[in-house]
């Protein structure tokens, strides 16, 4: 803006003083020209013209126009000038020198012109400019160097144009109007014209339809207008020029110039200044002055119109920017302040409100910052961000290092922040600016992995494990006990491999090649192997390997932790060889036994072969003595005498005793061979309970025992071995009875759970309360001396017990010593399933 | 008077079976193997056949399945007298078609009774 207001004085300047000094000119030259002028004005004029608008144009009638034509048409008329116009298509340059005509209505003023022709002082000036498409690529001058330029040959200074444009490709054409044809159809770049005729172009709307003219200004280039004359008209165009300024003076020129309406208004002031310069030669520069002034500003209304465009949306962009940015500094992150040059905050972002608790309006209630003494900033940093503030304000910008703050509300906030000037476009500092970053949390896990840093270096360092990490293959750090582990010191093995020093033991290259080869493809290795000492001993090691995140190299890295497994392989070692001794043993033993095994299972089966036999070969004996014994005492054979008959039945009682006892040895050792046969059948328990007391109550009547039988009238129904059952109901009666002196044995039955439950009491001895436990063992009658009392095998109440096991059912004693006893037995009333033992064995025992 | 006849390779027991037998009112004819046993089954047409299970040569099972298969004698019932004391030895006795199984050593004060019982079960029984 500055710039061109200086170019608009500067011109305005220049055209003053060249009229002031033309002026001066004209007026030394007056009295010649006065004198002259009868002679002049006694011939016929030929004045030329052509086709430039708005200067010269062709009227409706066919007759010459435009404002140079009518003025001086005008001009002559007043004068008694006669003037022929003559239209031509040649240049007025040739025209003129050549003498086919004697004027020309308006020419530019240039010297080489000035030595081929006249050309009176000024009429007009007028700055050059080139049109080009509005949808050209072409902006300023210099996009044109090598354009295709257009240009009048009328009034146009041709060299000067040459000179500018060196490099273009110049063509010459009749009419501006031609010049603007090319222009539009392609022909041309740009037509090179005088400002009047490119604005009575554009006005008139002379342009290219849809596509605009642009108008390129050529400000260096003024040109000003005289009248061209042969140097015998001289007189004659000076004289039209003074007339025109007379009648301009005169207010003449109205009429004239309203038909070319776009000067109008402007030549009533160039009249009006005219008019006064008649009198006064300076005055009149003064006029002239204005009046450029005036023609000028028409020409430039245009170019300041678009101009205010242009500034207005300049304006309205840099609001929308001012706005955006305003926009962005209220969401950013970082929180932003501002401070003018008396250090007072001019503005804070929302984030800075959010970091330090303080507005914009609450900080500037406390003025400068200097009297506020920077309330966030925590007393510890005071002095650092102080120095901040001063390089701030000197105009540099300064990073201030992470420093606390403490809010309006009293927290305490770790921040970094940056602190530059503020400066206008002319480069002064207006303020400053800081913008500032919330960083407790990072500051926080900072500390944090300083202490976990430090925890796990101290671990590590106190850590009987040696710790050893790598980086590509190489040893970085050598930590924990890795120097009493293996011997060498840090400086010694950092840098090395496992390759460049007597580490790991020959024989054990498989194991760490494996281990290396998992941790390349980033696994965990776990590696045993033997490794040598600085002094060449061997150590036994368990290593631990772990991959870590390469480093910011992108080597790979590891870190070991290595134990001394030493003592333990030893140990292991030892331990092995005790349990192969022990395994060793163990075989030994393992062989004896089962050939033990083998002879006592012989042992057995002859033992149970021998027990059949037996019994078998005791029997028939057995037969003969029981058999002839009763004969004998039932007196078949023949009368006894009482003594006979007691030694008669103490044989029969012993023989009946001895069958017992044969029984009891049989079915024991059955039973304990896993050889008792069970059958079984239907049977009712009534008659088994019928059955046993009938069998015993010869015995039980003679020690005068009442046997009372307690069973459910209707009987019990059993599905089991029969004589079994006998067998075992009758033991215990027979035990009752055996053991009763006086009183009596009770026989109970009943049902319950599909279980036969029979108890057999009596009010005998009964069993001492230490014997209970052992009463159901083989070959135990409890009291010794009982044995001297009754007699028994012993066999009895164990072969009770292993017979109802084998049934499925089970055996309890209740007794008081001195009182009685109450065996209870429980049996199910039908036997389970099928039992091998129901099949028949034809067994040859005999 | 029915007669029985006892098969018994022991004399001592043929001695005092006998007697047991006769005392119950049966005429007694032994004979002292299987084989005179068949024999004598045949000649005498005893009521009863008593029969030791255990013998020599030809054992009480033999002279059993021999008897049966002989239709004049398929009626007279066999009692088994053995001093096989085996749960088994009874039921494979009674399956083989004896109409009694008796023990030894017998309880002679039953023994009789026991025999004249079986016998008029059998009798019922056909």
């Amino acid at each position: 803006m500055e710039q061109k207001r200086l170019n608009y004085m500067r011109r305005i300047l220049g055209a003053g003083i060249l009229i002031a000094v033309l002026s001066a000119g004209s007026a030394g030259v007056w009295l010649w020209r006065r004198h002259s002028w009868d002679v002049a004005v006694q011939r016929t004029y030929r004045i030329g013209w052509a086709l430039l608008p708005p200067l010269e144009v062709r009227g409706d009638d066919g007759r010459p126009s435009g404002l140079a034509v009518e003025l001086l048409r005008g001009a002559a008329a007043r004068r008694g000038i006669r003037l022929e116009w003559v239209y031509t298509d040649e240049d007025p340059e040739s025209a003129l020198r050549t003498g086919r005509v004697d004027l020309w209505p308006i020419l530019t003023i240039t010297p080489e012109r000035r030595k081929l022709f006249y050309i009176s002082d000024p009429l007009l000036e007028t700055d050059h400019c080139l049109l080009v498409r509005d949808d050209s690529r072409y902006r300023d001058l210099t996009d044109l160097a090598s354009a295709r330029i257009g240009t009048s040959n009328l009034t146009i200074d041709g060299p000067a144009l040459r000179r500018r444009f060196s490099q273009a490709r110049i063509a010459t054409r009749p009419s501006v109007r031609n010049l603007i044809e090319d222009v539009c159809a392609g022909l041309s770049d740009a037509a090179y014209m005088n400002e009047y005729s490119a604005l009575a172009a554009l006005l008139e709307r002379r342009d290219c339809g849809a596509n605009g003219l642009r108008w390129i200004s050529m400000m260096q280039q003024r040109s000003r207008l005289g009248i061209g004359a042969t140097f015998d008209a001289a007189p004659i165009a000076r004289a039209l020029r003074d007339e025109v300024a007379l009648a301009a003076a005169e207010h003449k020129l109205g009429p004239i110039a309203g038909r070319w309406g776009y000067l109008s208004a402007n030549l009533e002031s160039i009249s009006a200044i005219l008019e006064s310069r008649r009198r006064e030669l300076r005055l009149a520069a003064v006029a002239a002055l204005f009046a450029l002034l005036l023609v000028m500003a028409i020409f430039q209304a245009a170019r300041i119109r678009r101009e205010r465009n242009r500034t207005r949306h300049a304006e309205a962009a840099l609001r929308e920017t001012e706005r955006t940015l305003r926009l962005m500094a209220e969401h950013l992150h970082e929180a932003v302040a501002t401070f003018d040059m008396e250090r007072r905050v001019t503005y804070v972002n929302r984030a800075f409100e959010r970091l330090t608790g303080y507005s914009t309006v609450s900080l500037a209630s406390r003025g400068t910052v200097e009297q506020a003494r920077l309330p966030w900033v925590h007393p510890a940093h005071l002095d650092q961000v102080q120095s901040c503030w001063q390089a701030a304000f000197g105009g540099q910008a300064v990073h201030a290092e992470d420093y606390r703050v403490v809010t309006a509300g009293g927290d305490v906030k770790w921040i970094t922040a940056t602190w530059g000037p503020i400066l206008d476009e002319a480069g002064n500092q207006i303020g400053v600016l800081c913008t500032g970053r919330d960083i407790t949390a990072r500051k926080a896990a900072e500390q944090t992995l300083r202490q976990t840093s430090l925890r796990l270096a101290t671990l590590l360092n106190n850590s009987p494990l040696a710790v050893i990490e790598w980086s590509d293959h190489r040893i970085v750090n050598w930590l924990g006990g890795a120097q009493q582990l293996f011997g060498w010191t840090a400086d010694e093995v950092i840098g090395k491999t496992l390759h460049d020093f007597r580490w790991v033991h020959e024989d054990d290259w498989p194991e760490v090649r494996s281990a290396m080869a998992a941790m390349s493809e980033r696994r965990p290795a776990l590696c045993r192997n033997r490794n040598y000492r600085k002094d060449g001993s061997i150590v036994y090691c368990e290593w631990y390997n772990s991959v870590l995140p390469s480093g910011a190299d992108g080597l790979p890295a590891g870190l070991s932790l290595v134990l001394d497994i030493t003592e333990r392989r030893h140990a292991e070692e030892a331990l092995r060889r005790a349990h192969a001794e022990l395994e060793r043993r163990v075989t030994e033993r393992t062989l004896e036994l089962s050939a033990a095994n083998v002879r006592l299972q012989d042992l057995d089966r002859l033992k149970s072969q021998f027990l059949a036999s037996m019994s078998h070969e005791l029997r028939t004996p057995l037969n003969s003595i029981i058999g002839f014994g009763s004969l004998l005492r039932q007196e078949l054979a023949g009368p006894l005498n009482p003594e006979q008959k007691k030694q008669l039945d103490i044989i029969c009682k012993s023989s009946r005793h001895l069958l017992t006892l044969i029984n009891d040895l049989l079915d024991v050792s059955r039973i304990e061979a896993g050889r008792a046969d069970l059958q079984s059948e239907p049977f009712n328990f009534n008659d088994v309970a019928a059955e046993v007391t009938q069998s015993l109550m010869p015995l039980a009547g003679a020690k005068g025992l009442d046997v009372a039988v307690d069973i459910p009238p209707e009987g019990i129904q059993l599905y089991q071995d029969r004589k079994r059952t006998l067998q075992l109901l009758l033991n215990l009666v027979h035990n009752a009875v055996k053991f009763t002196a006086s009183g009596g044995v009770r026989i109970t039955a009943r049902t319950a759970a599909q279980r036969l439950v029979v108890a057999v009491e009596d009010s005998g001895i009964g069993i001492k309360a230490e014997h209970l436990g052992m009463l159901f063992e083989a070959f135990r009658q409890v009291d010794g001396s009982a044995r001297k009392v009754y007699e028994g095998t012993g066999l009895g109440l164990y072969l009770c017990k292993k017979l109802l096991e084998l049934m499925g059912g089970e055996i309890r004693v209740e007794s008081e010593y001195g009182k009685g006893s109450r065996f209870e037995f429980e049996l199910p009333l039908r036997s389970s399933g099928a039992n091998p033992a129901l099949e028949p064995k034809a067994e040859a025992m005999g | 008077m029915m007669k029985a006849l006892l098969v018994e390779d022991n004399e001592n027991n043929r001695y005092l079976f006998t007697l047991l037998l006769e005392y119950v009112g049966f005429s007694v004819v032994t004979a002292s193997h299987g084989r005179q046993g068949l024999e004598m089954a045949r000649t005498e047409k005893p009521d009863v056949i008593l029969l030791d299970i255990q013998m020599a040569e030809m054992d009480g099972y033999e002279v059993a399945e021999r008897l049966k298969s002989d239709p004049a004698l398929l009626t007279i019932p066999i009692i088994g007298v053995s001093s096989f004391a085996m749960p088994g030895d009874r039921a494979r006795a009674l399956s083989a078609g004896f109409a009694g199984y008796i023990e030894k050593p017998v309880d002679p004060e039953r023994f009789g009774e026991t025999v004249v019982k079986l016998v008029n079960d059998a009798r019922l029984s056909q």
